[in-house]
């Protein structure tokens, strides 16, 4: 709330003062001549501007300088302040003109000025007098008693001329401009306010020596002091009427009297602005008669020399030859002669320097271009000529300069023999090496030190070495066990052979007691059994047949083999017989079978 | 100091990969030795990388230290002993060492085959030597189980093969691992050392060699290594001279 009531009251009291704000603009005349310095003055009393003012478009006048001042009054008690922006303006035509209005921005409300019509009139009219500010370093100034005569400088005295060396010229030849100061005194501080572009022109600004000093030179019957405020050389770019704009200086002067206290305390007079006169100069396009193909825009003097840095050279070693233009004219914009088909050498591109230097009387200098020739075959050879042709101004016609052929002595081997391929093929150019370096950095490899721990340290590794090993050891060991398996089983049934049928006839006894018919299977079984175990063949492949075959191949005795038959036989009878058998009888089969198995087990051989 | 502690902190907050590009922009600056810095920091924490030594190498070799350049190189070199580019590196950091004798040269077929076993790395042959193993193993199966008549003579091929680049890769990656695990490799890490016929700065000098020279070490004693040349010149030189690789 306190806020608040103090921003009202601050609001309230920019809005008083706003109220005794003037915003004034004035011009120093309403009529002026087009070669004059238009001073607007736009002042603000009473409150502070926002920022600075800001200045309609002007099209008729182009703003050299600005500057400021301020001042304080106290009229009634009252104190009030005046603050100025005072603008040189230079008029760019001759018309009648309005200026404004200026708007201004003071305590948030924007004031504008009324406009002021200002007529520019051809020539000067104002006789530019400056004021005679006071010397704030003269002590004796002011101590009433002895006031010394103020010497009064008249500013029409004063100016500055453009002088150009030529005012007709052709295309691309040099002039020299050289912008003089004139006044009857000694200028200091000269500052150039004003220098607008000069379109048409290539120009070089010629460096100021310090060591220049001003001339003395009469105009009309007066004398004047000139002073070379500045050089340059100018080359027209394009034919026509061209015109060179005026410059705007400003500059203030030493003044001296007859008063030896000068000679101690030099005095400068205020500042005075001074405008040259616009410049034409009519420049005519060379002339089309007299030119070859050896003219490229060259315009002076100039002069062509070719050299060879060695006349007698090895194959394949290089040379320099070194082609150079020297003379006044448009140097920077000359290019080397053309340099003729070089047969039996390789030419790299020229390397060229340039020392030209604007001067007083022109851009002057030399231009060089060195080409490295590597000679690829020996004998005797010749280089150019050369002709290069420029446009003499001072003769009005073109010349041409010629040098060379120049001739150089090869040796030893040619090192590019003939190609084989012609003529007409350009010549071979070798990769050029220029230095050798180590390779560059590589990047961060996806995980750092990855490849530091071998493979061969890995549990992996021992596993592929080891797995094929004991795999096949396995496998080794599963099939002993196999063999040994089948072999066994054999020695086992083969021993185990008299036990089964034992066990069999024991069985077949138990059945004679039941007086069943399957006693005889029972026998026969056990019999066929027991050749099966004890031969290791299969019992269901065997026949009475196969088993003859099988007893006699393990040296059974002829009458036992026979028994053996004779007790299978009276098996099958009963089989395929009806009608019971006494019980006698079966147990007599069952005893003979039983003696007839014990004496084969005897007799059986492996 | 400061440039230690910052280095430390980066070293410790930033991945490998930023700490490389790091290095690399300073390298591109040319402020070689905040880049050996930088790479060196990464060494310390254990890290054995062969890019990170030839990049070292690299930083080394730019700032004019030849031998430790030679030395980052030839330890790269041991951990990607196929890269073309240490390989180039430090041919031609080779080519600068004053002095650098040149061993004599092999027959061809001998030095195509030194050639394949310095480029073929202890992981490499470790994986063909297992490689070959499987493959032996299986033919051997085959011949075992005997179950395909057809493929006995191929089966057998095979084995036979196998176990020539067995024999061969596990010969090689024998020597490699000893000659790894003894580092019986060195190079001079001083402008200039002197071989001396003994053990002793008293002992009379037989040759001067220079920074970056790679000799064998061959034994030790009072602070000297037993060293030999590539020439076959065998002496002693002070052990601080030297770096191991």
């Amino acid at each position: 709330m306190v806020a608040r009531t103090l921003i009202c009251t601050l609001l309230a009291a920019s809005a008083a003062m706003a109220q005794d704000v003037r915003v004034e603009a004035t011009v120093n005349a309403e009529r002026i001549g087009v070669e004059d310095v238009l001073e607007l003055t736009i002042s603000i009393s009473g409150g502070d501007a926002d920022g600075e003012p800001e200045l309609p478009r002007l099209d008729a006048f182009r703003v050299a300088s600005r500057s400021t001042s301020s001042q304080i009054q106290i009229v009634n008690g009252r104190m009030s302040s005046i603050r100025s922006y005072i603008y040189q303006l230079l008029p760019q035509k001759e018309g009648a003109f309005e200026i404004g209005p200026v708007e201004l921005d003071v305590g948030g409300t924007v004031h504008r000025t009324s406009p002021i019509r200002v007529e520019v009139v051809p020539g000067s009219l104002i006789a530019r007098r400056p004021r005679g500010l006071s010397n704030p370093f003269d002590p004796f100034e002011g101590l009433g008693g002895r006031r010394r005569p103020e010497p009064e400088i008249d500013a029409d005295d004063v100016f500055v001329r453009a002088e150009v060396s030529k005012r007709s010229a052709f295309q691309g030849e040099q002039i020299v401009l050289t912008y003089w100061l004139y006044s009857p005194y000694v200028p200091v501080g000269v500052q150039v306010d004003d220098d607008p572009p000069l379109t048409g022109f290539w120009v070089e600004e010629v460096a100021p020596d310090p060591n220049r000093s001003g001339e003395r030179r009469t105009i009309e019957g007066k004398p004047y002091l000139a002073f070379p405020v500045k050089e340059r050389v100018l080359f027209p770019t394009s034919s026509g009427s061209l015109s060179i704009p005026p410059i705007t200086l400003s500059t203030a002067f030493r003044l001296t009297s007859g008063d030896p206290f000068d000679a101690f305390f030099a005095r400068a007079s205020s500042p005075v602005v001074v405008r040259s006169q616009p410049v034409t100069i009519v420049v005519a396009p060379l002339p089309s008669s007299g030119r070859s193909a050896d003219f490229h825009g060259a315009v002076g003097q100039f002069e062509l020399q070719a050299k060879v840095s060695q006349e007698e050279v090895a194959a394949g070693d290089p040379v320099t030859l070194t082609l150079s233009i020297a003379g006044k004219g448009n140097l920077r914009s000359v290019t080397p002669p053309d340099l003729p088909e070089l047969k039996g050498f390789r030419a790299f591109d020229p390397n060229t320097k340039e020392t030209a230097r604007a001067g007083s009387s022109g851009l002057e200098g030399e231009k060089s271009w060195e080409y490295v020739l590597v000679p690829e075959s020996s004998g005797v050879k010749e280089v150019g000529p050369w002709r290069f042709q420029y446009f003499d101004p001072e003769e009005k016609k073109y010349v041409t300069a010629s040098v060379g052929p120049l001739q150089m002595k090869v040796v030893g081997d040619a090192i590019a023999a003939s190609s084989g391929l012609g003529g007409n093929v350009a010549p071979r150019r070798d990769v050029t090496l220029l230095r050798e370096d180590i390779r560059f950095l590589k990047p961060a490899p996806p995980r750092l030190g990855a490849e530091s721990r071998s493979f061969h340290e890995s549990p992996w590794f021992y596993g592929a070495l080891v797995l094929p090993i004991v795999w096949n050891f396995a496998l080794l060991l599963y099939l002993k066990k196999q063999e040994k398996e089948k072999t066994h089983s054999h020695l086992f049934r083969s021993r185990r052979a008299h036990r089964m049928a034992r066990a069999r006839l024991k069985k077949a006894a138990k059945l004679v007691s039941e007086g069943s018919k399957d006693f005889y299977d029972e026998i026969a079984a056990a019999l066929y059994r027991y050749v099966a175990d004890k031969s290791a063949a299969s019992p269901s492949g065997l026949t009475s047949s196969s088993i003859a075959v099988l007893l006699a191949e393990h040296s059974v005795p002829e009458e036992l083999r026979r028994e053996f038959q004779d007790v299978l036989g009276t098996c099958e009878e009963v089989r395929f017989t009806p009608g019971a058998r006494s019980r006698e009888d079966m147990d007599s089969l069952r005893r003979r079978t039983e003696e007839l198995i014990v004496a084969v087990e005897r007799h059986w051989t492996k | 100091m400061n440039l230690a502690l910052w280095l430390m902190l980066q070293a410790a907050f930033t991945t490998p990969a930023d700490a490389f590009r790091q290095a690399e922009a300073i390298y591109q600056q040319e402020r070689y030795g905040e880049a050996i810095e930088i790479y060196e920091s990464i060494r310390a924490n254990g890290v054995e990388d062969g890019v990170l030594y030839y990049n070292l190498g690299n930083a080394y070799f730019k700032s004019g230290q030849l031998g430790f350049a030679i030395l980052s190189y030839e330890r790269a070199l041991k951990l990607l002993p196929g890269d073309e580019d240490v390989r180039a590196n430090l041919t031609f950091a080779g080519t600068l060492v004053s002095g650098g004798l040149e061993p004599p040269p092999l027959p061809l077929a001998i030095g195509w085959g030194v050639d394949l076993y310095q480029r073929t790395g202890s992981g490499l042959l470790a994986q063909v030597l297992s490689l070959s193993f499987l493959i032996g193993g299986s033919a051997v199966t085959l011949l075992l189980l005997d179950r395909w008549p057809s493929l006995r003579t191929a089966a057998l091929v095979v084995l036979a093969g196998s176990g020539v680049v067995a024999l061969l890769a596990g010969a090689s990656l024998v020597a490699k691992v000893r000659a790894e695990s003894n580092r019986i490799e060195a190079v001079v890490v001083t402008e200039n050392a002197y071989v001396r016929s003994g053990p002793g700065e008293s002992s009379p000098r037989l040759a001067e060699i220079h920074e970056g020279l790679k000799l064998r070490i061959l034994g030790e004693r009072e602070g000297f290594l037993q060293v030999s040349l590539a020439n076959g010149l065998t002496g002693w030189v002070p052990r601080e001279q030297v770096e191991r690789i």
